[in-house]
């Protein structure tokens, strides 16, 4: 932690929201791409990213300083994320597209998104798309560690520290994961290899 | 290493150097002779690889600009908690006595009354006294009596005279000024913990006090840092346009989206009680000239509570008038009318909290000719 960070985390503790945000202004992309992967949909990444700042920001006075403040940042982003996966599991969703009653009669449910626009959206190769859907396919603990090890790119002793589990133990998750992934992909597009690499 | 599921296990391990120089060989041996590991090892490559490539995406427009808001409204919150449950606290050590004490009293005295007279009359006595007593707590319990003013209050002889009124409020408390006086003297730790937001909310801040100031300079963008910084060692929360303008806006304040060019201006939630050392930091921060401060102007609520009860009953009018009117009946319109007077009914609610907070708008512009 670099001196600089060291007396902004000091003043952040004591509550002061503008140190709190240059704080945080280096993690916040990082935290709304972990989101964004873990949900696969950018207008809960949005909110839930939101969440995980909060909640950075009420317990940053219990932030003991024995790991890296980028570790206890991102394992509070895993631990939300999964939390709402979860809590999600047991709650129906609200298809967008339903049909809503209202007093004229029919309409569909109209949501509003932030997402980028639709030109945006169709320069982005649609092999994003398709890794996007394949690790959102995955269940949650082989997603987190495809997204923290290679989207994100830290190491195995991090992503243990993240997740809270033996170094062992993440080694052979991040193993199975990319198996099921690779299987996932195979599925989706029978000729992936062929298709879209090179 | 010479099983395929041996090898299986360890094709992440490989591809992430995580594998010793002996199990690397052992594995690319292996591998140069086993074609079905070779391709799986191919595969999973591929995998990493598109993963890899996965593009970050930008934050969602107005992200920052939320979370401040929400940040601002956790703080508030906080500081509410922390400082009605510090006044819960003086409350319980002030009162328990005095009411232990009166309970006491009134048990005796109700015992004694019913047993030389009438019963009725002593039991009516009583519940009296009682009423009494109750109506004393509740007075020491409203945020503008004694017991939260004092948390803003450091000198402890300040803070008790507050208390003598706040425990005289009652008939009976009187008596035991003494000992409250004790008990609720404030302690080290309240005295550095003194909150700096002690209670209120963003939008109920801006119905009382407004300020504005003027900073003069040839580069304005240069002094925002300074004047931030010197907001910030005074306990002040930078207000974002779009955090004004949800709220009941003061009429001597005019929140801009874009401000003129070559004009920056800020604004910030400050305390009242810092007001004096924010303006004191500013004068002495800035060559004399160089920064001009406006009297704070107290909000005529009252005349804005006129203005905007006037506003409802209008619209009470016009809503009743298009909801009667069947055929010309306009939904879109009706909503409207409908929005605004739920707004202003928001907004009324807001007035009635008194505030502990200014509004200062700050301007740094270039000297004016």
């Amino acid at each position: 932690m670099s001196e600089n960070e060291k007396v902004l985390l000091d003043r952040a503790k004591a509550g002061e929201i503008a140190a709190f945000e240059q704080l945080i202004e280096a993690y916040q992309r990082k935290i709304f791409n972990i989101a964004l992967r873990m949900v696969g949909n950018y207008d809960d990444a949005g909110d839930l990213a939101q969440e995980v700042l909060i909640r950075i920001y009420k317990s940053i006075r219990s932030f003991k300083e024995q790991s890296s403040f980028s570790t206890w940042v991102y394992r509070i982003t895993t631990n939300v994320c999964l939390d709402e996966i979860r809590k999600r599991k047991n709650r129906k969703v609200i298809s967008l597209d339903e049909e809503i009653q209202v007093e004229d009669g029919e309409m569909k449910r109209q949501v509003e998104s932030n997402e980028p626009s639709p030109e945006d959206t169709a320069e982005k190769s649609e092999l994003q798309k398709l890794v996007g859907d394949a690790i959102n396919d995955l269940p949650e603990d082989h997603r987190s560690v495809i997204i923290l090890r290679d989207i994100q790119g830290f190491s195995y002793e991090e992503i243990a520290q993240m997740l809270q589990c033996p170094e062992g133990t993440i080694k052979s998750r991040i193993n199975r994961a990319r198996q099921a992934l690779k299987n996932i992909l195979q599925n989706k597009r029978e000729l992936f290899i062929e298709d879209y690499v090179k | 290493m010479k099983s395929c599921s041996e090898v299986n296990e360890r094709i992440s391990l490989y591809i992430d150097q995580e594998l010793s120089q002996e199990e690397r060989v052992q594995f690319e041996e292996h591998i140069h002779s086993c074609s079905a590991c070779k391709a799986e090892l191919e595969d999973i490559l591929q995998v990493v690889e598109l993963c890899r490539g996965m593009e970050e995406e930008e934050l969602p427009a107005n992200f920052k600009e939320d979370l401040h808001r929400k940040l601002l409204e956790v703080k508030i919150q906080e500081e509410k908690t922390n400082s009605s449950r510090a006044a819960m606290t003086r409350f319980i050590r002030i009162f328990s006595p005095i009411a232990a004490c009166l309970v006491l009293v009134l048990l005796v005295r109700g015992a004694f009354l019913s047993g030389m007279f009438n019963m009725g009359k002593a039991s009516s006595s009583a519940q009296d006294m009682m009423a009494k007593s109750e109506m004393a707590s509740l007075a020491g319990e409203t945020p503008e009596n004694g017991i939260s003013a004092k948390i803003a209050a450091p000198q402890d002889g300040d803070a008790n005279a507050q208390l003598d009124q706040a425990a005289g409020a009652g008939e009976y408390g009187i008596g035991f000024a003494g000992e409250t006086e004790a008990a609720a003297r404030p302690t080290a730790e309240d005295r550095s913990q003194a909150p700096r937001l002690t209670a209120g909310a963003v939008d109920q801040a801006i119905n009382g006090r407004v300020a504005n100031m003027f900073v003069y300079n040839d580069s304005p963008e240069t002094q925002v840092e300074t004047v931030k910084t010197l907001a910030a060692a005074n306990g002040a929360d930078e207000l974002q346009v779009t955090e004004l303008k949800s709220v009941t806006l003061s009429y001597s304040i005019t929140a801009k989206e874009k401000p003129s060019e070559g004009e920056i201006q800020l604004y910030f939630l400050v305390s009242n009680t810092r007001m004096d050392a924010f303006t004191g930091a500013l004068t002495t921060n800035f060559n004399q000239g160089d920064v001009s401060i406006q009297p704070t102007v107290e909000q005529d609520v009252a005349q804005i509570q006129n203005a905007l009860a006037t506003r409802l009953v209008e619209l009470d009018g016009k809503i009743q008038e298009t909801e009667n009117n069947k055929k010309t009946s306009d939904k879109e319109s009706l909503n409207k009318l409908k929005e605004e007077r739920a707004r202003i009914n928001d907004e009324l609610d807001k007035l009635n909290c008194p505030s502990d907070y200014t509004l200062v708008s700050i301007v740094i512009q270039k000297r004016p000719e």
